[in-house]
């Protein structure tokens, strides 16, 4: 146990020395997480293009414009433009044609027909725009109809958490940070590992009467340290810069990123355990991290993959982080509750330490 | 004596002509009182809830909402309990004046013009123009002088009769539900209108 603190103190000790590392580690995982998360925070539907063509040019249209633009950047346009953004240009999902006559029919309680012109190749969009229109449609029907009778009223409750609606922010902060701990710790356990074997600080370790385990967990717990220090200082800089929610169980958030950081931890060992050289660290590490971040719902929520890929992200670590972090912080889920995402994570952990301690080969040359 | 005579006939025959130019400008003054105060109101300071309250009461100045109220539900009404028709007549009147207001503010900034009156019967269709910028929505008011003042016995929205409006959707309701379920109906309605901001 004492041999792999002070292994762990000396690499402590060794990474301080390397400023450029540092940087690295500290800096630009901040600088690229506010760019990201800033350039992203337009991708929600409240950006989406929707022209409109106001044939009516009365107030019911108005009425629907107006309430179209709670959720759309809506443009009012002439019909050949409409079809022209939609058709040609592909930048709106949907046009709305709004006929003449509109405030008319209205005021006589006649119906109207709106024109919906779609690109059907943006589908969910499209979707969005349609119940954009039937809540538009509900509110003109109130004010046409003095008998109208909502039977089936809406009323959102979030049965997951205390908000309706949650910002980007909340999706991008986490995603970002798992990913950039993740980079930070497969290359730091890799290029440690093989710095050392090259510089023969390994081979003089192995002379020493230390055991082959607290060797390798010397230099593990190091890198997990920092990884977790990370961690929490990009959470609470999301927390601060963009109003991310740290959820109601500080405990739980605690426990899931000490989970979060251990599984990076041993995964960063496995895939290091396949890199013979430090040249097949670089394509290795990228290519696994793309992989996992992507599939893992560090970039976009899962639930915008198709299903079968949904289900094929249950494998990687990385859907299992995001989901043990969204519980936390989004669906104020408490200790308790996130014990068996928990579970999955340190035994994914682990599985990977067993099969990466295994595989690596700390003598090899 | 004979110019006395020939002044007498005169008069005698323009007398219901000149008595019909008077009673039609009473009916449109009222009209054009109660929309000139309405103006007044949406372009004056306050809260919301107190320039909705201000048009309530402009509203039931000029409509007869009992009138209508009568006149939408017909015989039906006479066959009830007179407790249920005072309680049918209460709920009609918020309705009515929920939707007559709802019509006119639909509208952010009308502008009124008026039209020719026309006699009907005893009573005066005052003709009104809401003038926007790039339309204009006919609105006309079917008058009767009560035993004081000219007040609305229907309103027509563009050639459609509000009260016959309700009259088709009472007799459609009617025709699978009873008084008492309809008048349940409009309780609802009534109470969540209460609740929600207009």
């Amino acid at each position: 146990m004492k041999a792999l603190l002070t292994i762990m103190s000396k690499d402590l000790r060794v990474i301080g020395r390397d400023r450029a590392a540092l940087l690295f580690l500290v800096l630009v995982p901040f600088v690229v997480v506010t760019v990201l998360v800033q350039s992203l925070a337009g991708s929600d539907t409240g950006s989406l293009l929707l022209p409109v063509v106001n044939e009516d040019q009365g107030p019911v249209a108005e009425v629907l414009i107006e309430t179209l633009s709670e959720y759309a950047k809506v443009v009012e346009v002439d019909r050949a433009k409409a079809e022209d953004l939609v058709a040609e240009r592909k930048v709106a999902p949907a046009a709305i044609v709004v006929p003449a006559h509109t405030t008319k029919r209205y005021l006589t309680n006649r119906p109207s027909t709106l024109l919906l012109l779609t690109d059907p190749a943006k589908g969910a969009a499209v979707r969005a725009v349609q119940a954009y229109m039937l809540l538009a449609d509900r509110k003109a029907a109130e004010i046409a109809d003095p008998l109208f009778e909502r039977l089936i009223v809406m009323k959102e409750v979030n049965l997951t958490g205390s908000r309706t609606s949650i910002p980007p922010a909340e999706q991008n902060v986490p995603g970002f940070s798992v990913m950039f701990v993740t980079m930070g710790v497969l290359f730091g356990v890799a290029f440690g590992l093989h710095q050392e074997r090259e510089w023969g600080a390994i081979t003089r370790l192995r002379l020493a009467p230390i055991p082959r385990v607290s060797i390798l967990s010397g230099k593990l717990l190091a890198r997990y340290l920092i990884g977790l220090v990370q961690l929490v200082l990009l959470f609470i800089y999301g927390h601060f810069a963009f109003g991310l929610s740290l959820g109601t169980a500080p405990l739980a958030l605690g426990l899931v990123m000490a989970g979060v950081v251990f599984c990076i931890t041993g995964f960063s060992l496995l895939v290091s355990s396949f890199a013979r050289t430090r040249e097949q660290v670089v394509p290795l590490g990228l290519t696994v991290i793309m992989i996992v971040c992507a599939l893992g719902g560090c970039w976009w929520p899962l639930y915008h993959m198709p299903p079968w890929l949904q289900q094929v992200a249950q494998l990687s670590f990385t859907t299992w982080a995001m989901e043990g972090i969204h519980d936390v912080i989004l669906r104020d889920r408490g200790t308790l509750s996130i014990l068996p995402g928990l579970g999955v994570l340190l035994a994914y952990g682990t599985v990977c330490l067993a099969i990466g301690a295994r595989l690596y080969r700390l003598d090899a040359t | 004596m004979w110019l006395c005579r020939t002044a007498l006939a005169v008069g005698l025959a323009l007398a219901p002509t000149m008595l019909r130019a008077a009673t039609s400008d009473e009916a449109v003054g009222a009209v054009k009182k109660t929309l000139g105060a309405v103006l007044s109101v949406v372009n004056a300071d306050g809260t919301r809830n107190e320039k909705l309250r201000s048009l309530r009461t402009l509203a039931r100045k000029i409509l007869d909402t009992h009138a209508m109220g009568r006149s939408a539900m017909g015989a039906v009404l006479e066959a009830q309990p007179p407790e249920q028709q005072q309680e049918y007549l209460e709920l009609f009147d918020q309705l009515m004046v929920r939707t007559y207001l709802q019509k006119l503010l639909l509208f952010r900034r009308p502008r009124f013009a008026y039209g020719t009156p026309l006699q009907k019967g005893a009573g005066v269709i005052v003709r009104t123009k809401i003038i926007t910028s790039n339309d204009e929505y006919l609105v006309a008011y079917e008058m009767r002088k009560d035993e004081r003042d000219w007040r609305a016995t229907d309103v027509i929205v563009e050639g459609i009769s509000l009260t016959r409006n309700y009259r088709e959707q009472f007799a459609s309701l009617l025709r699978d539900r009873s008084f008492e379920e309809l008048l349940d109906l409009m309780r609802r309605k009534t109470r969540r209108l209460r609740e929600e901001p207009m």
